[in-house]
């Protein structure tokens, strides 16, 4: 299997809990189990206690790793939206063209900005050790970081591309 | 006029950008960073802008619900249940020429109600449904016509993915949003069932088949039905949030695939798979779109955008109209997703100052206008010439259909569909009656 396959596949398995998440929700609120799971320490990035509302948390932090994560991977396998009807009546050089300059006035500008934006955003959850404001899951710093990540990962595969496209340019 | 020059370089280079085949999403991205750049605007707004789409678009629990609703649709799909269902609603009702072309609409609403994927229940329409359509005598165009509005109906009928972001992009409850969809759908239908009855006048008797068991066919439809109804009736009913409601109903989709014996482990993967890869798209193109509209804004662009509204007179329904045939135009260009993301901030706030004199204020209001958006672009699927469904229809049809007669053939639907618009909004109550 490729790197792609492998990372698509994985981020599947995160779906997948996701929805065995949200159905453990269901089950839960409707027998009126809460909290969910009680510990007589301190542990990372849950807490005393498995909440309901940690695990409605835990939906939204999982719909974010899956769908930050493989941005860059769907770049490259150029699955992104296109509107093509122009487009796709273009040869591979003028399509080329299309994505260099692209890549170079859309692309670049936005992760410039973007990348150290969203840095900043998850040192200040890191400095002020921001937690959850109802009971659950804390440690917000991590699921912020997927962002960063997430963005890192596009502009890798963009600068990838970029290279691929100036060199079959010449 | 020199504050509208920003804004207005914006929508050229966005504009061009899109059209000339450049990723959407980082399109609309891209140049809220260069404007960022190259108007007034402090570097420190991105810094804004990550804390909204933070807020707004990651931290979203209600978007939960859109990777779960279309994971529920995917299994229906590649397990083959949709197929099975589509097989047994054309024996239940296929015996007459007529019958079987409502036999393809009714198929269309089901599919619509269960996964709401336009692009699957268009090809699965078209697999299916063409070749039988044919058998029974109706000219090419008609088929083809009837084949893509039914499929389209996915987009409409809830539990719809548009619904629910247009419900996020107004801040109208997504409930309201469902049930505010359910008069228009059922219009839709009975206004396409009549087209396509009077169409199949004079044409031949079908030849006799042996007829099946009904035990048979509740047994191939029973299960989805139920599926359908349990999670549009806990939604509609406020005892399940939509995001609930999703994850079960991919759940329940999974086991009336066991049920059916129709389950493997590979089948529920590469349904994950394609959902992974269709929620990175989706959320790519809501950041991007995100981060163009406070760019947009902060550039003046929505003052630019409500003064150009406003030139055309600013009675409310000529402002409405005006809404409406922007949505529509650009429809022939955009997708739902991006005219949706886009536009709705912007005249939104405006369509909510109006007074129509019908009654409606507040959150009616806006749920009346977020469903006459939701018909409007719905037509834009079958606009040529970048209407999804078409291209889907094209695909799937293979040599059997050529792209004027398809053109032809979804002619007489868009023009229902603009009836029905015209109905909608001269009676709100066909919308706001079916909400709480």
């Amino acid at each position: 299997m490729t790197l792609r396959e492998c990372t698509i596949a994985g981020l599947a398995y995160i779906l997948l809990i996701l929805m065995a998440a949200i159905v453990l929700q269901v089950v839960f609120s409707a027998l009126d189990v809460n909290p969910v799971l009680s510990f007589a320490s301190d542990l990372a990035l849950i807490g005393k206690a498995v909440t309901l509302n940690s695990l409605l948390d835990f939906q939204w932090h999982l719909l974010l790793i899956v769908g930050l994560l493989p941005s860059g991977i769907v770049w490259l396998s150029d699955s992104h939206v296109r509107v093509d009807f122009i487009y796709q009546t273009q040869t591979e050089q003028a399509r080329a063209r299309v994505n260099l300059v692209g890549n170079l006035i859309f692309a670049a500008p936005f992760l410039a900005l973007a990348l150290p934006a969203s840095w900043d955003f998850m040192l200040r959850a890191w400095n002020s050790d921001e937690g959850s404001r109802n009971g659950g899951l804390n440690d917000l710093w991590l699921i912020k970081a997927v962002l960063p990540l997430g963005l890192a990962l596009l502009a890798l595969a963009i600068s990838f591309e970029t290279f691929r496209l100036i060199r079959s340019a010449r | 006029m020199s504050e509208s020059v920003l804004p207005l370089a914006m929508a050229a280079l966005t504009l061009t950008g899109i059209l000339a085949g450049y990723r959407v999403g980082m399109v609309l991205a891209g140049s809220a960073g260069l404007f960022i750049l190259v108007s007034d605007l402090p570097t420190a707004f991105f810094n804004l802008l990550v804390s909204r789409i933070y807020a707004n678009v990651l931290s979203n629990w209600l978007l939960v619900a859109i990777p779960m609703f279309i994971l529920m649709g995917l299994i229906l799909e590649i397990s083959g249940v949709g197929e099975r269902s589509l097989r047994a609603a054309q024996r239940a009702l296929g015996g007459s020429a007529a019958g079987m072309g409502v036999s393809v609409l009714v198929i269309g609403v089901l599919l619509a109600a269960s996964s709401g994927i336009v692009g699957a229940s268009v090809v699965l329409l078209a697999l299916l449904a063409l070749p039988r359509l044919e058998e029974a005598g109706y000219d090419k165009p008609t088929s083809a016509g009837l084949v893509a509005a039914s499929g389209t109906l996915a987009i409409l009928i809830p539990p719809s993915v548009m619904l629910i972001v247009l419900g996020d992009q107004l801040q109208t409850p997504v409930p309201d949003m469902f049930a505010g969809a359910i008069g228009p759908g059922l219009m839709l239908v009975l206004i396409y069932g009549l087209y396509i009855v009077w169409r199949a006048r004079g044409l031949p008797a079908m030849p006799k088949r042996e007829r099946v068991s009904p035990w048979k066919t509740l047994f191939d439809l029973g299960p989805l039905l139920a599926l359908v109804i349990s999670v549009l009736g806990s939604i509609i009913a406020g005892i399940a949030t939509p995001t609930e409601a999703s994850g079960l109903g991919a759940f329940g989709a999974m086991v009336i695939t066991i049920i059916y014996g129709q389950f493997s482990f590979k089948m529920l993967m590469e349904a994950a798979k394609k959902t992974v890869v269709t929620v990175a798209v989706v959320l790519f193109v809501m950041i991007g779109a995100t981060c163009f509209s406070a760019v947009f804004k902060g550039v003046g662009g929505d003052d630019l955008v409500e003064a150009g509204i406003m030139a055309f007179g600013n009675e409310p329904y000529t402002v409405l109209m005006v809404v409406m045939a922007a949505i529509f135009l650009l429809g022939f260009v955009l997708d739902w997703l991006e005219i949706t993301l886009i536009l709705m901030p912007i005249f939104a706030p405006i369509v909510a100052g109006l007074d129509f004199g019908n009654g409606l204020a507040g959150h009616d209001l806006l749920i009346w206008f977020g469903i006459l958006v939701a018909v409007n672009l719905q037509t834009s699927f079958l606009t040529p010439p970048f209407g999804f469904s078409l291209f889907y229809l094209r695909g799937a049809a293979g040599g059997r259909l050529t792209t004027p007669q398809i053109y032809k053939g979804v002619a007489p639907f868009i023009a229902l569909q603009v009836a029905v618009l015209v109905l909608l909004i001269l009676f709100p109550w066909l919308i706001t009656g079916f909400t709480s």
